[in-house]
């Protein structure tokens, strides 16, 4: 079976990530709100079409801008991937509400159509494949916590059976007051819980040369009917790993406290990454994003910051809602 | 190995199973006429289902007090039915549910913000089914399919790559069996959409018509079981999924380009993937909207792939309505049904053949139509557009 | 008929999103489709018919006639002129 890896990676989040060493080499921002809104880079410079530009919602120019990025080759130009996976949880929420607002307030009429055509999930895929004037697979995932994992998922299958020999995937959500609101009806910010938002890129290829990290196995579980630690074990299990070769779980623990704890009591080295960018469908890809580059850089969360030690595995542990649990297994390339 | 179709379920204006599906399309009959259940000042002719959410609830033997989206409802009745077709033991294999819908539980969301526009107690509970995924997890509860689920949104084509993912996960064992397909119901929010496009024929659609002027909404769900042959244990089968491809048109954010150069690509991606000719298709279900521009586009791709012999093709959205997200599921099924009875459904309303083409669509029912291997296609907006090959 | 002209660009470079246009930029005569113009789509023909309908109370239905009347900003005016109530 041929090997996975991530070739280079690309994040927008609450952190300051666009440019990854400014995240390395400083300490993390600390959000003090329980709605965490990301860093966002400068996107006139970053799409630079401006008839394009100019009816993309947050979210859009999120998704297009780390897309992009993992696109830049060296030269300037922009790569072209066989195959292209999308992900987010929520879609164009803010364009969706703003539609919606429209019908119910003007009684149907008096319809702007950019948001309507701005709402459907697939629009960031659809408009990065636009301004590459890409013509090949193109397909998005909608599905809450497993919308990324779904996403690569998908690009692992193409690049295993040959469908693929490079696939784009990337999964965004983005904060909306009436999503924030009503889950602060609910009760859900507290104990420190923190909305986020975000976009996370990773151009996957077959091709070990130069690679960040190798993407081993992905696995969505629903409901879990076992200990966060039996559900990693066989998960690890089933790659051939034993728990002392993994060096580090992330652990991006949701609401459910009671995993966060059973996983920190255990046997496992643990880091969570969840106070860094918060909560959202596709958060998953923040952790995934911060394993990467761990692994590429050499590095490993220490008391206060980062410390250079090589990590063999990484594991990411992601909840969603105390509904969705996901695994993400990464291995050094070297 | 092969991917079989052991299993059918369809939810449409047509009817709540596949065998009033089947009926109505043998007599030419539609389903779409003015609107009854949904509330709306848009005077557009539908595919509707006239059941209430409460009485859909009751028939899935649901507490039709508690909220389910409408989204979740029709997947429900469609995955059931393609379910007990195929007699798919979910204890014994592995068993996943991928569906592809646009707006998700959009029914509860318009609920929500109409209670609060009318300063009424809005129920959180009707924002939480907003998401594509919820639909799907609903969907997954009620079905007992606990192994893999997902959804995929990519508005008109959602379904037909849905059944891409399925096949791939069946191909590399990951799964034994995928109950696979769409759903999506009518709204305001896709009416106003559609309407806000100015795509919306006020009559009756007429796809590939010189005079068509637009497309006539639907709603409904269409479900397929796939199994692998070797685990399907001899079980009779409708027909292989044989191919399939994804393409991205990447022209305009709701238009297909003139030369139809996604559409083309997706129909001979297939067909590669198959390993197959163009001369090979017996049958093509077209997408077939009714638009000025998707007809033009898929007809010009169509000439541009098959040349002189295009095979007789229709498009089966004249009876069901055009039904977003569900429609790759619904047409994907109604092939099955086809090549089981060897029969060809047509189109109606076609008079005139476009100007710029002169292509015909078949408009009488073809019986003993000698099918063995049918395409059927489906396009969504940015770009997206995907078609799927099924044989005998 | 200036301050209408006037009006309507302000009124185009806002509900379109028209960022770093500002009406000088905007020829009342040049075309607003297509190539020698301010280059707008087909998404921008729709949003000028719901802007017409929200600012001056004009309906157009048909597609084929917006593409006629929308031809330029000066043409726009005229329209408006003609039919406004």
């Amino acid at each position: 079976m041929e090997q996975i890896y991530i070739s280079k990676a690309s994040t927008i989040s609450p952190q300051n990530t666009f440019i990854a060493d400014d995240f390395f080499n400083a300490e993390a921002l600390v959000c003090e709100s329980d709605k965490c809104p990301a860093v966002d880079p400068d996107y006139k410079v970053l799409i630079t079409d401006a008839g394009k530009r100019r009816r993309m919602g947050h979210l859009i120019k999120m998704g297009v801008s780390t897309s992009l990025a993992c696109l830049k080759q060296a030269d300037g130009s922009l790569f072209m991937p066989d195959a292209m996976m999308s992900a987010t949880g929520m879609g164009g929420l803010e364009d969706t509400e703003k539609f919606l607002r429209c019908i119910i307030d003007n009684d149907e009429q008096l319809l702007n159509p950019s948001n309507f055509i701005q709402s459907t999930g697939n629009t960031f895929g659809g408009q990065t494949g636009l301004l590459l004037g890409h013509h090949g697979y193109n397909v998005t995932y909608a599905h809450g916590g497993f919308s990324m994992e779904s996403a690569l998922i998908d690009a692992m299958l193409q690049l295993k059976d040959g469908s693929a020999k490079t696939a784009l995937v990337t999964g965004a959500d983005e904060i909306t007051t009436t999503e924030y609101e009503a889950m602060r009806k609910m009760g859900f910010w507290r104990n420190g819980r923190q909305m986020g938002e975000g976009s996370h890129s990773f151009l996957l290829t077959n091709e070990k040369e130069g690679a960040v990290c190798e993407l081993v196995d992905v696995k969505t579980k629903r409901p879990l009917n076992e200990s966060a630690v039996d559900y990693i074990n066989s998960f690890i299990g089933s790659n051939g790993i034993k728990a002392e070769d993994v060096d580090l779980v992330l652990t991006g623990c949701d609401c459910d406290y009671a995993h966060l704890k059973e996983l920190e009591e255990s046997t496992f080295s643990t880091f969570n990454y969840k106070h860094y960018c918060g909560q959202y469908a596709t958060a998953s890809g923040f952790g995934l994003w911060l394993g990467a580059e761990l692994i590429g850089r050499g590095l490993m969360p220490a008391a206060n910051g980062w410390e250079k030690k090589q990590a063999r595995h990484i594991v990411i542990y992601n909840e969603y809602r105390m509904n969705d649990y996901s695994l993400m297994l990464l291995k050094h390339a070297l | 190995m092969a991917t079989k179709v052991t299993g059918i379920g369809i939810v449409s204006a047509l009817g709540l199973n596949a065998n009033d599906n089947w009926q109505a399309l043998q007599d030419k009959r539609t389903g779409v006429g003015p609107l009854v259940r949904l509330q709306t000042v848009h005077k557009v002719p539908a595919g509707e289902i006239e059941q209430t959410n409460e009485e859909l609830a009751t028939m899935l033997g649901l507490d039709a007090k508690k909220t389910y989206s409408r989204t979740a409802l029709l997947g429900m009745m469609a995955a059931r039915e393609a379910i007990k077709d195929a007699n798919l033991d979910l204890n014994g294999k592995r068993v996943g549910l991928i569906s592809g819908t646009s707006v998700g539980g959009m029914d509860l969301s318009e609920q929500y913000f109409t209670d609060v526009h009318n300063g009424k107690r809005a129920h959180l509970r009707n924002l939480f089914e907003h998401d594509c995924g919820a639909s799907t997890m609903r969907m997954a509860d009620y079905l007992g399919i606990k192994d893999f689920m997902t959804t995929i949104s990519t508005a008109c084509s959602s379904s037909a790559n849905a059944i891409m993912l399925a096949d791939r996960m069946l191909r590399s064992k990951q799964l034994d069996a995928v109950v696979v397909g769409g759903t999506d119901p009518l709204c305001k929010f896709t009416i106003n959409g559609f309407t806000s496009l100015m795509i919306l024929d006020q009559e009756q659609c007429r796809p590939f018509d010189d005079t068509r002027n637009g497309l006539n909404l639907g709603e409904g769900a269409g479900f397929l079981v796939l199994e692998r042959d070797e685990t399907a244990e001899g079980k009779p089968a409708y027909c292989n999924l044989l191919g399939y491809a994804n393409a991205n048109d990447a022209y305009h954010q709701t238009a297909t380009s003139a030369n139809g150069e996604g559409p083309f690509l997706a129909m001979k991606g297939a067909l590669e993937k198959a390993q197959l000719q163009p001369k090979d298709i017996d049958y093509i279900n077209a997408h077939g909207t009714g638009t000025g521009n998707n007809d033009l586009s898929e007809a010009t791709a169509i000439g541009r792939l098959f040349g002189e012999e295009v095979p007789p093709f229709s498009s089966t959205k004249v009876y069901t309505g055009h039904t977003l997200g569900a429609c790759g599921g619904i047409e994907a099924a109604f092939c099955a049904l086809m090549l089981k009875h060897d029969t060809i459904i047509p189109t109606f309303n076609f008079c005139n053949p476009m100007q710029e083409l002169g292509m015909k669509p078949e408009t009488d029912v073809r019986k003993n139509a000698g099918l063995k291997t049918v395409m059927s296609n489906s396009f969504g907006f940015g770009g997206n557009v995907s078609s799927l090959i099924f044989g005998k | 008929m200036e301050n209408l002209i006037e009006q309507l660009k302000q009124q185009i470079i806002e509900e379109l999103n028209l960022e770093d246009t500002t009406p000088a930029d905007i020829d009342p005569a040049a075309p607003l489709f297509g190539d020698g113009g301010i280059g707008l789509d087909s998404i921008d023909a729709l949003e000028i018919t719901m802007l017409l309908e929200k600012y001056y109370g004009i309906k157009i239905s048909d597609p084929k006639e917006a593409r006629t009347i929308y031809s330029s900003i000066n043409s726009i005016a005229e329209y408006i002129k003609a039919n406004q109530k």
